[in-house]
């Protein structure tokens, strides 16, 4: 497979897998251990809301699925990744949040609206 | 026109909706739930709103967020009984339900209420010009004339709600 053209898909109409506890999201997504810690951090900085490995994700509002999709994408390995429809689904104030932490991921980002 | 009484709610666990006067929603009016994210929108829909309008001798047709799932039901259910018609993203969904309300109401009028929590195309109900009372959840999309209804989220976990 060539992974230098492959796109990590990230779209904000079905943000995550999972229903149960949040570390099963971050198993599925192959985050490293180690960048756990700096995943909540970020989350919490633009939801306002505070996570850990147990917090059970269908417990989470929709556009704070969508602001943990976000993390999840920017902190797994992949270099490019799609948003799907990101602007949509968060106000403003989370919006420039996220467009912050993507700006600073270093990756090659595409933005795409699906209406 | 229904009512929702004030006090307060507890939605979930670690989340409740103050309603500090009581909220009214009229028919042939188009009314704007505005809130950041996390503030309890789609909450009152789900929790609150929907089960009181279930009580009411009315056509409900509810978008729901994150429609993915709604339209996968919908695909399906359109293939056992209007097969040959083909739905195949949000905008197909908007328009297959919407002929299918107009069809329900003109074979029994009932006061119509659409619920639509985030929904792409909000512009597709409105052009219908349907006689309903239209309530909207969205970030970034105005509908001219609709009365916003605002959510504004306070810290211990909980919002308050005001028309």
């Amino acid at each position: 497979m060539d992974t230098n053209t492959g796109f990590y898909i990230a779209d904000a109409a079905h943000p995550l897998i999972c229903t149960g506890p949040l570390w099963e999201e971050l198993l599925l997504c192959h985050i490293p251990s180690e960048r756990h810690a700096e995943l909540y951090t970020s989350f919490e900085r633009i939801s306002g809301k505070a996570i850990h490995g147990n917090s059970i994700l269908s417990e989470l509002s929709g556009g704070q699925k969508v602001i943990l999709m976000l993390c999840l994408a920017l902190y797994s390995s992949a270099q490019n990744i799609r948003f799907i429809d990101l602007e949509h689904s968060l106000d403003p104030a989370r919006l420039s949040a996220a467009m912050e932490l993507i700006g600073e991921s270093g990756k090659e980002i595409q933005f795409q609206d699906a209406s | 026109m229904i009512r929702i009484e004030a006090g307060f709610r507890q939605i979930w666990p670690s989340f409740g909706l103050e309603i500090p006067r009581e909220l009214r929603f009229e028919q042939d009016r188009i009314y704007h739930l505005k809130g950041p994210n996390g503030s309890g929108k789609s909450s009152f829909i789900s929790q609150v709103l929907v089960p009181k309008l279930k009580q009411e001798q009315v056509w409900l047709l509810q978008f729901e967020q994150q429609a993915h799932l709604q339209l996968q039901a919908i695909r399906a259910w359109a293939a056992i009984f209007h097969p040959g018609l083909r739905i195949q993203d949000e905008k197909d969904l908007v328009g297959f339900l919407l002929d299918d309300l107009e069809s329900a109401s003109l074979k029994q009028p009932r006061p119509i209420w659409i619920v639509a929590d985030e929904l792409h195309h909000l512009e597709s109900v409105r052009e219908r010009q349907l006689s309903c009372c239209l309530i909207y959840s969205a970030h970034h999309q105005e509908l001219g004339d609709a009365l916003p209804i605002h959510f504004k989220a306070l810290n211990p976990p909980r919002s308050v709600v005001s028309g």
